[in-house]
């Protein structure tokens, strides 16, 4: 009975079974476009036909998963003794067409960042003093200027990323994100209990905002005319960043790699571009393997700097050496700076890598010394021009990541079609934004 | 009319078509393969140049038109009468970017100097008695639980000491509204108000002074506090500088951002100080008697903090007090201009 189950993939293209790959390709390039047409009419297509249509192209594509998939065809054909006239001969052995003997389509690219730091610079500073003008207000415009910019420059196979939000809709939700930041604020001078009853408030907030801020950006990022959506209900957050928040703290920090790792799989798993999803399947092994080692320096480090500290104080016999105390803050923020690039690349690099869309793959391959270097030398220029930096500090590092992030796709970007639009306000975003719970891939 | 090279996607899946774009009579015209895509230039969304990113118009519908070359693109622009927005072209120039880093930093040291005092002192004066009252009982409530303990003085001693006080600076009837609470604390001899008019004084500080004459003194000067609302003000413009610093600091450094928000702060602190001193100075004269008294208490209690905080250095950057020399110095000095 599998075979009634096992749908026929050169049914599903609509060509015979010995199609060559010219035919097989362009059946499924005439597929997409009856596809994207009838998402518009009143009989929507289901996702899984998608999903089911490009597998079986990515299988058929293949010379070897044809091969196999027509042994498995074959097999049941014979055991069913079923009608149909396919032929027992194994295709693609037997073929002389050239064209088959070719490699499987493989479309690889690199993403590509060509923004520059002093072109951002004078970007940055009008309308930071555009904002500082107006009191602030400006600064929405400012927000939505800068997410453009690095969006727009961020190009993969030629084309840009857009970004669609208003800056009237970021206005309001600052203005929001501003009030409850002042309630949280003044709530501190009512009191134990108001303070810790807001705090609660804002704590089972959270898993909405982030739903929120996520639908938000997603909702408002684009490639080529088609744009991501993020789907997850209010539990579903619940449990990762209420639940297993508060496993984190009871095992002491034990659990963290692992609430990383759920985190991280439920902002990816939840995401799609068009109506496709995203799927992560990074292992928790492998975070852990992340984690060990830099969780382990920081301990022994933090122990060391207090012990240091002890022995470097001034005491009331005799001072301590306080010229030297300077150098002593030096090493922790140094070896900071190290366990976070460290961490940042490799989860970057493991997280990426294990994350598909459709049947296309990512892959992150981020150096850490490249990484440090950039992150250092950033971190020194910033805080030598008090600030001025940034700009060119911004650009390196979105570059940098861009450069070592590609996509790994069958058959070109095209196989892709518009999922369910709809409106959504700004408030998680400038909520989340406020309260500095950015949570970015 | 120069026709534009473009790519047009449909918005409902990404594949790339070739297109030629024109402009007649207001009206943008694409052709390609998909047919023909006509658009009321007013109803496209044109996005503003920026750099090597490709330049886009977007259709009502969601459809897309990408143009990877930029020049040719602004060419086009500008003979189908689209002009950059005044910001894009402030934008282009070095020269225009320059000055706004000068304007910047020009408006931001302004707000630090005379605007947030300003706001700041008016939102004070303007803050209902009810929240000071609020927030000064809390912060009294706070420190009890923390580093204060009752005081050791008798009660008799605290009700006398108290009416001297009351006598010797109210002697010329200008005297604030105020509460006098005595407390213990190990932090040693000191004394501070509270917006709502609550002064506190340590029993160290008593002890530190010959007469009840030199407490009154120190009293003066945190009378000055209340009357200024230093306290409301001073945790106005700390939270504003440290949000502001925050903001601008916050992905680089949080230790950067505290240091300089602290700094910062502290500098506001010396201007209230000196306020107060000023304020505590014409009190006491008010009132019929001699100013050397807090001069005198300012420093011993210098010194009794010196003999503490033995090996620190004292000219510390971020002390909140001025150099208590140069207070003393300012307090004699505005003895010696009046009595001339």
């Amino acid at each position: 009975m599998t075979e009634a189950a096992l749908a026929n993939y050169y049914d599903v293209l609509g060509v015979s079974p010995q199609a060559s790959l010219d035919e097989i390709r362009a059946a499924y390039h005439a597929r997409l476009k009856v596809f994207a047409a009838a998402i518009h009419s009143s009989d929507k297509p289901q996702g899984n036909d998608l999903d089911l249509l490009r597998q079986a192209f990515s299988t058929l594509v293949d010379p070897q998963a044809r091969h196999a998939y027509d042994t498995t065809l074959n097999a049941d054909t014979n055991a069913s003794q079923g009608s149909g006239g396919m032929s027992p001969l194994p295709i693609g052995t037997g073929n002389t067409d050239p064209k088959a003997e070719e490699p499987p389509v493989d479309f690889s690219r690199n993403f590509r960042f060509t923004g520059d730091g002093g072109e951002y610079f004078r970007i940055w500073i009008v309308n930071l003093c555009l904002s500082i003008l107006t009191l602030g207000i400006y600064s929405a415009w400012a927000k939505v200027r800068r997410e453009q910019y690095f969006h727009r420059n961020l190009q993969l196979d030629g084309s840009g990323f857009e970004y669609h939000a208003k800056p009237a809709a970021i206005l309001k939700g600052r203005v929001i994100a501003f009030a409850m930041l002042g309630v949280f604020s003044g709530s501190q001078h009512l009191g134990a209990t108001a303070h810790g009853a807001v705090f609660l408030c804002l704590m089972l907030l959270f898993p909405w905002l982030v739903v929120r801020t996520m639908r938000f950006r997603a909702l408002n990022t684009s490639y080529r005319g088609l744009r991501f959506g993020f789907e997850a209900t209010y539990w579903q957050a619940f449990k990762i960043f209420i639940g297993y928040g508060i496993l984190v703290t009871l095992s002491l920090g034990l659990a963290f790699p692992l609430y990383y790792r759920q985190m991280r799989k439920f902002v990816i798993d939840h995401a799609r571009f068009g109506s496709t999803p995203f799927a992560c399947d990074v292992g928790i092994g492998l975070i852990y393997r992340i984690f060990v080692l830099p969780g382990l320096a920081s301990i022994a480090m933090m122990i060391g700097v207090f012990v240091l500290a002890l022995q470097m104080a001034p005491t009331k016999g005799g001072g301590g050496a306080p010229l030297l105390f300077p150098f002593i803050m030096l090493l922790p923020v140094m070896a900071y700076l190290l366990i976070h690039a460290l961490i940042v690349v490799r989860t970057s690099n493991a997280v990426w890598s294990h994350t598909r869309l459709g049947a296309h793959r990512f892959s992150c391959d981020l150096p850490v010394g490249g990484y440090l270097g950039l992150a250092l030398t950033n971190w020194l220029g910033i805080l030598f021009t008090l600030g001025l930096f940034s700009p060119w500090a911004k650009v390196r590092m979105a570059r940098f990541r861009a450069e070592h992030l590609a996509i790994h796709a069958f058959g070109g970007l095209d196989d892709f079609v518009a999922g369910e639009t709809s409106k959504v306000s700004a408030v998680g975003d400038e909520a989340a934004e406020m309260f500095d719970m950015d949570i970015a891939l | 009319m120069n026709a534009v090279d473009a790519w047009f996607y449909d918005g409902r899946t990404p594949r790339r078509q070739a297109a030629r774009l024109i402009v007649a009579d207001g009206e943008v015209v694409a052709t390609g393969e998909f047919g023909i895509r006509k658009a009321l230039l007013a109803d496209l969304e044109i996005s503003e140049p920026m750099g090597g990113a490709p330049r886009t118009l977007r259709f009502p519908d969601g459809a897309l038109l990408e143009v990877p070359d930029g020049p040719a693109m602004a060419d086009w622009l500008r003979e189908a009468g689209v002009a950059d927005s005044t910001v894009v072209r402030l934008q282009t120039r070095w020269h225009w970017a320059l000055g706004a880093l000068v304007a910047s930093v020009v408006l931001i040291a302004a707000f630090y100097v005379w605007g947030l005092p300003m706001v700041s002192r008016v939102v004070a004066e303007r803050m209902p008695q009810s929240v000071s009252e609020a927030l000064s009982r809390q912060t009294l409530a706070l420190l009890d639980d923390r580093m204060l303990s009752p005081s050791k003085l008798p009660e008799e001693r605290q009700k006398a000491l108290a009416q001297h006080i009351d006598a010797y600076l109210g002697s010329g009837g200008s005297i604030p509204a105020y509460r006098l609470h005595f407390r213990a604390s190990e932090i040693g001899p000191n004394a501070f108000a509270l917006p709502s008019g609550d002064v506190v004084v340590f029993d160290e500080l008593v002890k530190l002074a010959k007469s009840d004459d030199e407490v009154a003194a120190v009293i003066a000067h945190e009378l000055g506090h209340v009357v200024y609302r230093h306290g409301m003000r001073q945790l106005i413009q700390s939270s504003v500088v440290s949000f502001v610093v925050g903001v601008y600091f916050g992905d680089v450094s949080s230790v950067a951002s505290g240091l300089a928000a602290l700094a910062l702060a502290s500098n506001y602190s010396r201007e209230f100080e000196r306020q107060a001193d000023d304020y505590g100075v014409w009190l006491i004269r008010h009132s019929g008697h001699d100013p050397e008294a807090l001069a005198v208490m300012l420093d011993r209690l210098e010194a009794a903090y010196a003999k503490a905080h033995v090996g620190e250095s004292a000219r510390s950057m971020l002390a909140s007090h001025p150099e208590t020399a140069e207070r003393v110095r300012r307090i004699r000095e505005s003895g010696v201009s009046r009595t001339g």
